[in-house]
């Protein structure tokens, strides 16, 4: 510290210059203990479960059962159950697929990009945003496997011996795809649950200690012996450091080769070199959306108000109107190209967009994807919980019709106007998307009882508590 | 007729036959038409449609005797007179009661005999009805008696042509079903007891060809040629004779104005159903009708002006971004009108279609569908308007009115959207004039992306077709190129010019290569599988260049010209299917074909998408399998193709199932045929190029116009390469780099300058410069930069910019 001379008058420059103390954000409220964090969450899975949770359980179980129906009709009757006909080849089965992937970025961006980032505020919300993320590939998963004309021989897109001795087709994006996403699930599955082996450990040792010697047989075993040592706490570090740094080009890297299904192809309207980027941002914003819709209830329900605070909350619509106005300059931006171009094709199909067939879509997409994020500007928006909520409804909705006017549009009206066309969906179709929901609601209720929805060790290290240096002013 | 003869011959009298006749530029357009006809003494022709009066083909043959044609475009042949009596005359004795045995050899009079002739009257009128048909019809549900009879693949027999030229009739297989052939009943009707088919066709043909009773070589010859040589019908010498033509026209003909309420009716046949026979015929009933598209029933043209008064014109979007369709359509289905039409005293009912190009004031009413006693497929196709048509007007009737009811019907259309929208997809030129293919024979070239962006072929443009065949030259790109190392280099011209869009070579690939139909609510859906389709569009000129909106965009056309276009498989040499297909089901061959593994394919569909022509067709279903009318019933329908199915289908040629993608493969079957007897006939030597012509494909077999080539680009003597040496070749999105196999030759007119209803530019061309050069700046050939220069300064009317675009505006909307 520099002493600068004393003089009888007060000097100009101050004797000792200290920095102002800029509040930082508490991450957990009213200074909540270790031992309550612990209480609140293994509680959750402890304790009886709730009446609402089975009534919602029901309901899951019954949509998903619309799903499960539809893929049976689907795969023994043929691919003419779904509405896709000339020229509209692809519709609602990879418009679906890529809104499922889309909202998986959001827990793979929290989980590791903001590991990554020292993004201390990521600890509430990281495990349930990757459990989301898990079954939403699920969800996802379902349509590229299911939306080929003859699902039995799908293990043709696998690299196994097969008796023509043909290789895959590597150049596809479509096999890209395959990779891309087996990777995605399979690094995210991995990622959650070497996270999660901490808390399982607790949950093992309190159902020892509770006398439940089943339940802490089965958590036992999936902690992995875990004894909180320091050896495995530094093996975990590392491990979980590692995941991070594989998972993060991952969330860049997946969506992109989804957009190379599109962007690869020759069509007006697909064939821009924008996607990756674009996509890539959509994905984030409908995801962010989609962990708004799950955690603004969850927190209500469980009481969790201290450990997810409105800091959490507004750093959640931050991020939503940053990617909503990347999504809304892209856009921009394609219009702008598309007429810049000159190319009478490219012209047409952003005209066509706006005001053809499914201007209806477009302007919904407008609306909900453009117009919606801005109301996150207002701090008093971003503190009304239930409008956050209803505006993160919007956003996934938003987002599903900018991938149904991308592909559905594209392809209708394209280069040669006699095989211009008009795509509709058929009753299977509406219903096996909606049932998606169904079996998404499912897995993810199940997790909420099952497993601990907040990563107890992580969250414990951003307490007061944690700190070292609790109860200095300073750091 | 009248009118134009009078101006032809210079006879005023004549000319006030033609009374009532009113249309734009009258006047001009007589005059230019006689003076044309004039100035080509000898080489021009009138011909008088089939449906016309006496009178008119009277007046037609003084126009052509006057003008010096006969015995120099038109013959005259003799006809053996037709001693039968009329329809009319077997209602007259059926009425007196002088019916005993009526015998129905052939045709379906009581679906299609003029109604007020009342056939079932007629039946009912005789002690017996005997039928001889090959199917249970209308007239069978009349008859005491059926007597099958067989196909006539299926029997021995003779016919003679339209020009009397005797052709066999010979047997395939035989009979499947046990039958009589005709002349088995014919023959014993005639009153010979013992009938041999095959003697009696041999007798016949030996007298025919050597006058004796019975000649072995003559017949064999008869049947290896597939004629006997000048059996035709002698031409005659004929002389226009003034006075008994005269005594034609008596009587002037009466003549009311036609309007929205006093429409003019043209009973048609069908072009696919023809009287109706064809009813229960899946593959005709699926093949769209030329020019509406519409498959699976019929409809009641009306022409877009009375579309527009009775108010049946689409409502078309606030901005109308592409040009109105000719109809509604709901979710891809046409969405018609149904309507009453009554002529004659009777009423009949029917969806109507817009049809541009028609008349103002006439009705189109076609015939053979609506059938009552039909087979499985016919059952419930169309609507049967025979009840409206009359002895007295079997062709056409006046005073017919319309009525449009509340009901609507979905109609099967295969192609909704009819403009071309100002893209280059056919290239037209007229062959005079300022921008034609007399001062400018590479008129194509001036069309399109390609016309001013540096050539795909880059350095290696000039390259000959032979070598960008097998060497693909990468044209500086960086991206790596096949090269095409089978001593054959497959490929294909279609000539623009010469195709009518009749349709047959989409039946000829349906029969070729196994191709399912789908029915009715599939093609409604858009599934439809045929492997080569006819591009069917019209063209007013006033396509809107306006990006928003577009006045233009808001009309039917009244007065198009039409543009056809057969598309298929391009086979692409930088194929975009190929590339993004994940299981490599669709490879390309060293010969240059674009080939599909049924067995490899799981059904992705993304090769579909990426196909800029549209060209895949898909297996939604099990249309082979399983029933067409229980698709959605999947596997609790009835499974397997019946027996029958099975033997119309093409050994050669795999049977595909559900879930796998297919498309044209140039008919790859009778290449490979070629291919392995050019190389047993070989040998040991290297000879084993197939010789040009060897290889007929299906399409280009059908073709009655030829308009069809294909064979081997790397031998550039053959016919398709010659084809592709023209100056009118050019291909279909060519700028996409995709470098297809088949190319098109572009399209030219003729019109007659001094015409008033004439065209300095094909329509097509005139939406296209409205689309690409709005500015109207002077067109430039082959040119470069001016185009952008028109760009950059929209509102600069360059000095001197040619008359063409203000002539292309001014006559581009005829009325």
């Amino acid at each position: 510290m520099s002493q600068a001379e004393s003089t009888a008058e007060t000097p100009a420059i101050l004797s000792e210059v200290n920095p102002a103390v800029l509040p930082r954000a508490t991450l957990v409220k009213n200074n909540r203990s270790f031992s309550w964090i612990t209480e609140k969450i293994c509680g959750i899975i402890e304790g009886k479960t709730p009446g609402w949770w089975w009534v919602c359980f029901g309901l899951a179980g019954f949509v998903a059962s619309w799903t499960v129906g539809g893929i049976i009709y689907l795969v023994a009757t043929g691919v003419g159950v779904w509405g896709h006909a000339n020229p509209a080849n692809w519709a609602w089965d990879i418009v679906n697929f890529v809104f499922w992937i889309g909202i998986g970025h959001a827990g793979t961006l929290i989980s590791a990009i903001l590991c990554l980032l020292r993004q201390k505020w990521r600890t509430s919300i990281n495990r349930a945003a990757e459990a989301m993320t898990i079954f939403a590939v699920v969800c996802a998963g379902i349509f590229p496997v299911f939306h080929v004309g003859r699902v039995w021989f799908a293990w043709y897109l696998f690299p196994i011996p097969n008796s023509n001795y043909i290789w895959q087709n590597f150049r596809s994006p479509l096999e890209w795809d395959v990779f891309a996403v087996s990777t995605y699930g399979t690094v995210s599955v991995l990622f959650w649950y070497v996270g999660m082996i901490p808390d399982l450990a607790i949950l093992r040792d309190r159902f020892y200690k509770a006398g439940n010697k089943t339940r802490s047989f089965l958590y036992g075993l999936f902690a992995m012996g875990w004894r909180g040592a320091n050896r495995h706490w530094s093996n975990y570090e590392m491990a979980y450091l590692v995941l991070a740094g594989i998972s993060t080009p991952l969330v860049l890297s997946v969506h992109t080769i989804v957009s190379f299904d599109f962007a690869v192809s020759l069509l007006p309207g697909w064939h821009t070199t924008i996607f990756p980027p674009y996509f890539v941002a959509g994905a984030i914003f409908s995801g962010f959306g989609m962990v708004l819709t799950l955690m603004l209830p969850l927190r209500s329900l469980y009481k969790l108000e201290d450990l997810i605070t409105q800091y959490h909350i507004d750093c959640m619509c931050k991020i939503t109107l940053a990617t909503g106005t990347i999504v809304g300059y892209a856009y921009g931006m394609e219009f702008f190209i598309a007429w810049y171009s000159t190319n009478p094709y490219e012209g047409f199909a952003f005209i066509n967009r706006a005001f053809g067939h499914y201007a209806w879509a477009y302007w919904i997409m407008i609306s909900c994807n453009v117009i919606t994020p801005q109301f996150f500007w207002f701090k008093k928006i971003r503190e009304n919980t239930a409008l956050v909520w209803i505006l993160s409804i919007f956003v996934n909705v938003g987002m599903w019709f900018e991938r149904f006017v991308i592909i559905v549009t594209s392809l209708a009206r394209d280069f040669l106007p006699s095989s211009w066309g008009y795509y509709s969906p058929s009753i299977v179709e509406i219903f096996t998307f909606f049932g998606t929901f169904g079996v998404f609601s499912v897995l993810f209720l199940l997790f909420i009882r099952f497993l601990p929805i907040m990563p107890m060790a992580e969250l414990k290290a951003v307490t007061p508590e944690a700190d070292p240096h609790a109860g200095h002013d300073h750091h | 007729m009248a009118a134009l003869a009078a101006k032809v011959t210079g006879n005023a009298a004549v000319g006030r036959l033609a009374k009532g006749l009113e249309f734009k530029d009258q006047e001009k357009w007589l005059d230019a038409c006689a003076k044309d006809l004039s100035d080509h003494r000898g080489e021009c022709l009138v011909v008088a449609g089939a449906h016309q009066s006496a009178q008119v083909h009277a007046l037609a043959y003084a126009i052509n005797a006057f003008l010096g044609n006969i015995g120099k475009t038109i013959d005259f042949v003799e006809v053996p007179e037709s001693a039968a009596a009329s329809l009319s005359d077997l209602s007259a004795a059926a009425k007196a009661g002088k019916l005993d045995t009526l015998v129905v050899l052939a045709g379906n009079p009581a679906y299609n005999a003029p109604a007020d002739l009342d056939f079932s009257g007629i039946a009912n009128a005789a002690k017996q009805v005997v039928r001889y048909g090959y199917y249970v019809d209308e007239t069978s549900a009349l008859a005491d008696v059926h007597v099958s009879a067989t196909h006539y693949l299926e029997s021995w027999g003779d016919a003679r042509t339209a020009d009397g030229t005797v052709v066999p009739v010979q047997p395939m297989i035989l009979p499947l079903f046990d039958g009589l052939t005709e002349l088995e009943v014919v023959a014993r009707l005639a009153g010979e007891a013992d009938v041999d088919p095959y003697q009696t066709v041999l007798e016949t043909v030996s007298g025919i060809s050597s006058g004796s009773k019975s000649d072995e070589t003559a017949f064999r010859k008869f049947l290896h040629d597939g004629l006997i040589e000048n059996s035709g019908y002698k031409v005659v010498q004929v002389s226009y004779d003034q006075a008994s033509v005269a005594s034609l026209f008596v009587e002037a003909p009466t003549y009311k104005a036609l309007s929205a309420e006093n429409l003019e009716v043209r009973f048609t046949i069908d072009h696919k159903m023809d009287d109706g026979r064809y009813a229960n015929n899946g593959w005709l009933q699926e093949c769209p009708d030329p020019i509406t598209k519409i498959s699976w029933d019929n409809s009641i043209l009306v022409s877009p002006r009375l579309g527009a008064a009775l108010g049946i014109e689409p409502g078309g979007a606030a901005i109308q971004v592409a040009r109105k369709e000719l109809s509604e359509f709901k979710q891809g289905k046409e969405n018609a009108f149904m309507a009453e039409v009554t002529v004659n005293g009777v009423t009949v009912k029917g969806p109507v279609h817009i049809q541009p190009g028609l008349s103002n004031w006439t009705v189109v009413l076609p015939l053979g569908y609506g059938r009552k006693v039909c087979g499985r497929v016919g059952q419930g196709t169309g609507f049967d308007f025979y009840p409206a048509r009359t002895a007295a007007n079997q062709e056409f009737a006046t005073g017919a009115s319309i009525k449009i009811l509340a009901e609507r019907f979905l109609l099967a259309n295969q192609q909704e959207h009819w403009s071309m929208e100002g893209r280059d997809i056919v290239r037209e030129a007229n062959y005079l004039g300022e921008d034609g293919y007399q001062k400018n024979p590479n008129f194509v070239d001036s069309f399109g992306i390609e016309s001013h962006a540096p050539a795909n072929l880059g350095k290696d443009k000039d390259m000959p077709l032979a070598d960008v065949a097998s060497k693909t030259p990468r044209g500086n790109s960086l991206y790596e190129t096949p090269d095409f190392t089978g001593v054959h280099q497959w490929g294909m011209s279609i000539d623009l010019n010469t195709c009518i869009g009749c349709n047959a070579c989409v039946i000829a690939c349906q029969a070729e290569n196994n191709i399912p139909i789908v029915g009715k609510q599939q093609v409604m859906r858009g599934r439809e599988m045929h492997w080569i389709r006819l591009d069917r569009y019209y063209s007013d000129g006033k396509a809107d260049g306006g990006a928003f909106g577009g006045e233009g965009n808001k009309e039917i056309p009244e007065d198009p010209q039409a543009s056809l276009m057969p598309v298929a498989c391009m086979q692409c040499e930088l194929a975009p299917c190929e590339v993004v297909c994940p299981v490599n089901a669709t490879v390309h061959d060293e010969e240059g074909l674009n080939t599909m593994a049924y067995n490899r394919c799981i059904g992705t569909r993304y090769c579909a998408n990426n196909c800029p022509y549209k060209v895949r067709r898909f297996n939604f279903f099990d249309w082979n399998d399983r029933p067409i009318d229980e698709l959605y019933l999947g596997p609790i329908a009835e499974k397997g193709m019946p027996e029958l199915v099975k033997m119309v289908k093409n050994p050669d040629v795999t049977v595909r199932m559900r879930g796998v993608m297919e498309k044209c493969t140039y008919c790859t079957q009778r290449i490979q045929q070629a291919k392995i007897a050019q190389k047993s006939k070989a040998r040991d030597s290297a000879n084993i190029i197939i010789p040009d012509g060897t290889i007929k494909v299906a399409c280009q077999q059908a073709c009655p116009v030829d308009a069809i080539e294909f064979g081997n680009i790397k031998d550039p003597e053959s016919a398709v390469s010659k084809a592709k040496a023209r100056e009118q070749d050019y291909a279909l999105l060519g700028y996409l780099n995709v470098r297809p196999r088949t190319t098109y030759l572009g399209k030219l007119r003729n019109p007659n300058p001094k015409m008033p209803d004439y065209a300095s530019l094909p329509l097509s061309r005139v939406e296209y410069n409205n689309k690409n050069y709005p500015a109207g700046h002077s067109f430039d050939q082959g040119h470069g930069d001016s185009h952008h220069e028109a760009e950059a300064h929209e509102d600069h009317e360059p000095e001197g910019h040619t008359s063409f675009m203000k002539n292309a505006l001014r006559t581009g909307g005829l009325s």
